[in-house]
């Protein structure tokens, strides 16, 4: 300790700087030691400023600086919406998939690296290499590859090539409801089906999209409150059943087979509400795989193409002279026969018959009959009611390419044109045009839109059912009662008895068109339409059931090639919607009013 | 009580040395508990710098380690150790650090050697600066800032009065500076290297050292200097983008762009704490020697000043202390310890804001660090023990 006072007393005691006496070296420290100060804050004034400079002169360009390096645009794809059925179960959704591109800048070893691309994914080496030298910066070389794939051209860790997620439609339930669902191009752009027509709907529009990144250029995580803002595709419910929709695939396909038919058609649709529970087209195609099917199994038959009825169409002028009161059930008509002149051409009967009840005319399908049945109506009443049972006119329904037939107007009908559209020539009917007109004589008297769409949900909101055009009224309910009568007894004791179900009864309407054949100008003998349209139970009808078969080579009448399937279906259908039988013991139990319930629940 | 300590305090030997009447305001004055807000200054500027260490180095620590408190805890642990070093530095008298000078010298100049020539030598980015022992590391050159300060006030107390005798008052201090600084440019280290010289100088300076003399010695350094900047290509790359970083942003003029962006990102209030984006790799070093160019994006102009505030304080009270000792060592310690820190937040700031030519310093108190952390928290210990014996 000694020598510290030791040193402080000698520096106070010697002299300071220069040799000048310095009374005080604490002073001299002092000075020295503030000029210090002073100058540490001058600098820090120093600093501050430039802190000003940079923080707030020039903050808006320095801030608009740094957010060109933080921002970034990209191509946003919105994800496309899932397809569900009736019951939320999945028909179409979408995966991501790599997709393999190259940056011609990038590269440095073509020959390596096409040949490594080629192993890996199986493409033409040399046509790669050929792309490669075309020029183009930005090269497919294969997309949407399989994950294993992705992982071989990652792990390769070649120079230029990048891997981008693209969206891949998938259909979990292969070619079920093919044509109804459609598909979608390599874009992801819908090309049939509801695919198609709701394209708008289930894919959004791309747009570039502002995403933040770091120095690495890897994403960040976006604000919630924009990512909830992103426009998404919508998600489509349809009123299609799935269960439903295979049985009636799997016996239209089975019949299809069987009778070697060139096509066949087979529609459910709840009478009521016009909802379609099933809607099956032969041949089916797998929309997955659909560049693989010749176009023309693409097509929905049940709303594009247009085939003549047939007898089928007889219910139109039955339904217009009952509700005119022209005709009443017990009139009694002589069916000549068999053979009958009517103007200039001659209509036959396949079975020849004298005197027939008007129920009996039906029921046993005869041409003759049903033709003095219009002619009481005449041709102006028989076009207003064919234009009222919708014929000649898009249903609305929501599938694209639909046809509205031909039904030429009142003024281009010559002398024969009545008698043919009676027996359902000289018109052109869509499928679903028919079995519409039918479901007018199931549900009451009432036109109703046939719809495929239930529903359209949009993310983050409650369901939107779609609002659709009302039904309206062009039958009486004691005239729709009438008909079903006849078509009840047209299934128990006429033409359509295969299609009649032990426990249920069944109303409708066999139907065999032969077809016109445009090499000789004249109607085939061997080329025909077999069809049955039919409602069960008939009285409380729970769905309206429509076959058709294009070209059956086996057996071609409709009460033989069609109402057998109609049967199957509507057995299974029944049974799986619990529909409670109306013929039987059980019948007399149960009210009405219980069965329509217990039918409703099932399909709700 | 006011008497008792009155004459406690006069009873202090060391007092009556200084040979000179003191007034009596001055020591009837109770001995206080110390400088509060010295204190006040550097915990300000310790609980900012630990959530700026967590703000800054958070995403870094995840991008490398999937632990986003890694530097967080790292730094809370040195922190542990710098305080409990604070509290002993408080409780040891100053005076008795003179008699351990030429002891740390000599462990100082050691341990420098043996970060350069001894196998637990720890390089990293080009420069061997670290001693490794085990998962401890430790900085060798932060400990020499101090050790410089405790010999140079030793040393010019001791030649108080004969400083103008070159031979004696001035040859043996700039050799001792000389050795410190070679020994840390052969790291290299030119920052450190740089930093002691000017501490020398200016303490030199202060004790009465003939400007003439340091004039003389900058002359002797300057071919060393010159040399040093053009030997090493980085060195002359960074002084040619401090004249113009825009010119180069992606290259040698990225740190400082980038350091530009963060401060004017910030304006006048800041993002908000922890929503910088420069810390998203944009900016290097953003928990160490950039924490500053963090601290102007996340809290603006407003935050900043906050901190210079503290800091001035900090100086301020520090300097305060100086110059009210009334020993002549103590002075020089006190003013080397808060010179010390003064310097270095100088340049880390002249750094961060583009004034001077990028050199690796850290911000006291603030940046990650664990040696500097401790070197300058026994600093404040030394002081807050000289403002209890004012």
């Amino acid at each position: 300790m000694n020598t510290d006072y030791q040193d402080i007393k000698y520096s106070c005691q010697g002299s300071g700087i220069r040799g000048q006496p310095t009374p005080d070296p604490r002073r001299s420290l002092n000075k020295r030691g503030k000029i210090i100060l002073i100058c540490f804050f001058l600098w820090m004034g120093v600093v501050v400023g430039r802190f000003y400079h940079l923080q707030i002169i020039k903050h808006e360009e320095l801030f608009q600086k740094a957010n060109k390096q933080y921002e970034r645009t990209y191509l946003y794809r919105p994800e496309r919406g899932n397809i569900y059925d009736r019951n939320h179960r999945l028909l179409a959704c979408t995966i991501e998939l790599d997709s393999v591109f190259l940056d011609a800048a990038m590269i440095t070893n073509t020959s390596h690296l096409s040949k490594t691309l080629a192993g890996i994914l199986e493409v033409d080496n040399q046509d790669l290499s050929k792309r490669i030298a075309g020029g183009k910066n930005f090269i497919w070389v294969k997309r949407k590859i399989s994950t294993d794939e992705a992982k071989s051209i990652k792990d390769a860790g070649l120079g230029g090539v990048g891997l981008i997620k693209e969206g891949q439609r998938l259909y979990p339930e292969r070619g079920l409801a093919a044509q109804v669902l459609g598909f979608v191009g390599m874009d992801q752009q819908g090309l049939a089906g509801i695919e198609y027509f709701y394209d708008d709907l289930l894919g959004e529009e791309s747009f570039w999209l502002k995403e933040h990144q770091d120095a690495f250029g890897r994403k960040l995580y976006l604000p919630d409150d924009l990512l909830q803002t992103l426009p998404a595709g919508k998600d489509i419910v349809l009123s299609l059943d799935r269960t439903i929709q295979h049985i009636v695939e799997k016996e239209l396909a089975l019949q299809v087979n069987r009778l070697k038919a060139k096509a066949g058609v087979a529609i459910i649709m709840d009478p009521f509400t016009g909802e379609i529970l099933a809607l099956a087209v032969q041949p089916a195609f797998d929309p997955s795989y659909y560049p693989h099917y010749p176009p023309e199994k693409w097509r929905n038959r049940a709303v594009s193409d247009i085939y003549e009825p047939g007898s089928t169409f007889k219910l139109i002028p039955l339904s217009a002279a009952l509700e005119e009161s022209l005709v009443s059930p017990q009139d009694r008509f002589y069916c000549g026969n068999g053979i009958a002149n009517f103007g200039s051409i001659v209509i036959h009967d396949i079975h020849p018959y004298d005197w027939l009840s008007l129920a009996d005319v039906i029921s046993h399908s005869s041409n003759i009959g049903t033709i003095q049945v219009s002619q009481r109506l005449g041709s102006n009443q028989l076009y207003h009611y064919i234009k009222k049972f919708g014929f000649g006119a898009k249903t609305g329904i929501e599938l694209p390419g639909e046809s509205p037939g031909i039904f030429r107007p009142l003024r281009n009908w010559s002398k024969t044109s009545l008698p043919a559209i009676t027996i359902g020539q000289e018109i052109g009917v869509t499928p679903i045009q028919l079995l519409r007109a039918y479901a007018v004589i199931a549900n009451g008297g009432y036109v109703v839109p046939p719809k495929v769409v239930r529903a359209i949900i949009e993310p983050g909101q409650a369901k939107n059912t779609l609002s659709s055009s009302k039904p309206h009224k062009i039958l009486s309910p004691a005239t729709c009662e009438k008909v079903t009568s006849i078509l009840i007894q047209a299934v128990e004791e006429g033409t359509g008895k295969e299609a009649s179900l032990p426990n249920y009864t069944v109303a409708g309407k066999t139907g065999t068109a032969q077809k016109f054949d445009p090499a000789t100008k004249s109607y085939s003998n061997t080329q025909s339409i077999a069809s049955f349209v039919g409602f069960v139970p008939a009285r409380q009808a729970s769905m309206v059931i429509l076959v058709m078969l294009d070209e059956p080579q086996e057996k071609s009448l409709g009460g033989i090639a069609a109402a057998p399937v109609f049967r199957k279906i509507a057995r299974q259908v029944l049974r799986y919607l619990r529909v409670p039988p109306d013929k039987g013991a059980i019948t007399n139990v149960i009210s009405h009013w219980s069965l329509t319930n217990a039918g409703y629940k099932a399909l709700n | 009580m006011l008497s008792e300590a009155t004459v406690l305090s006069s009873s202090y030997g060391h007092y009556e040395g200084s040979g000179r009447s003191i007034t009596a305001s001055t020591w009837q004055r109770p001995k206080s508990h110390g400088d509060f807000l010295l204190l006040a200054g550097t915990i300000g500027l310790l609980v900012i710098g630990w959530i700026m260490v967590y703000s800054s180095s958070a995403i870094i620590a995840w991008d490398n380690y999937h632990n986003p408190y890694l530097f967080l805890k790292r730094h809370s642990f040195h922190l542990i150790i710098a305080l409990m070093a604070m509290a002993l530095a408080i409780k040891f008298d100053y005076l008795s650090i003179r008699r351990l000078t030429y002891p740390l010298l000599a462990l100082s100049l050691l341990l420098l050697l043996a970060v350069l020539v001894s196998p637990w030598g720890k390089e990293a980015g080009g420069a061997r600066r670290w001693l490794a022992l085990g998962t401890l590391s430790f900085q060798p050159s932060e400990l020499s800032k101090l050790t410089l300060i405790i010999y140079l006030a030793h040393s010019l107390t001791k030649k108080m009065g004969r400083l103008k005798e070159f031979t004696y008052g001035y040859l043996p201090n700039f050799i001792i500076i000389g050795l410190f600084c070679a020994l840390i440019l052969l790291q290299p280290d030119l920052g450190t290297a740089l930093f002691l010289l000017m501490i020398g100088c200016l303490l030199c300076f202060i004790a009465g050292t003939p400007l003439s003399y340091l004039f003389y010695a900058a002359l002797f350094c300057l071919p060393f200097i010159i040399l040093a900047l053009f030997k090493a290509e980085f060195r002359r790359q960074r002084l040619s983008v401090f004249l113009n970083p825009w010119n180069d942003p992606l290259n040698n003029g990225y740190q400082i762009t980038q350091s530009f962006l963060a401060l004017g990102s910030g304006g006048l209030w800041g993002m908000g704490l922890g929503q910088g984006r420069q810390k998203l790799f944009y900016l290097p070093d953003p928990h160490t020697d950039f924490v500053f160019s963090i601290i102007g994006e996340e809290l603006g102009f407003i935050g900043v000043l906050g901190i210079i505030f503290l800091l001035g304080l900090l100086v301020w009270r520090g300097f305060r202390t100086a110059f009210r000792l009334p020993d002549i060592y103590g002075q020089l310690l006190a003013t080397g310890i808060i010179l010390s820190i003064a310097i270095q937040s100088s340049i880390n700031l002249g750094v961060v804001v583009g004034l001077l030519p990028i050199k690796g310093l850290p911000f006291p108190f603030i940046s990650l660090g664990g040696t500097s952390l401790l070197v300058n928290m026994v600093g404040i210990g030394i002081l807050w023990n000289m403002s209890k014996q004012i």
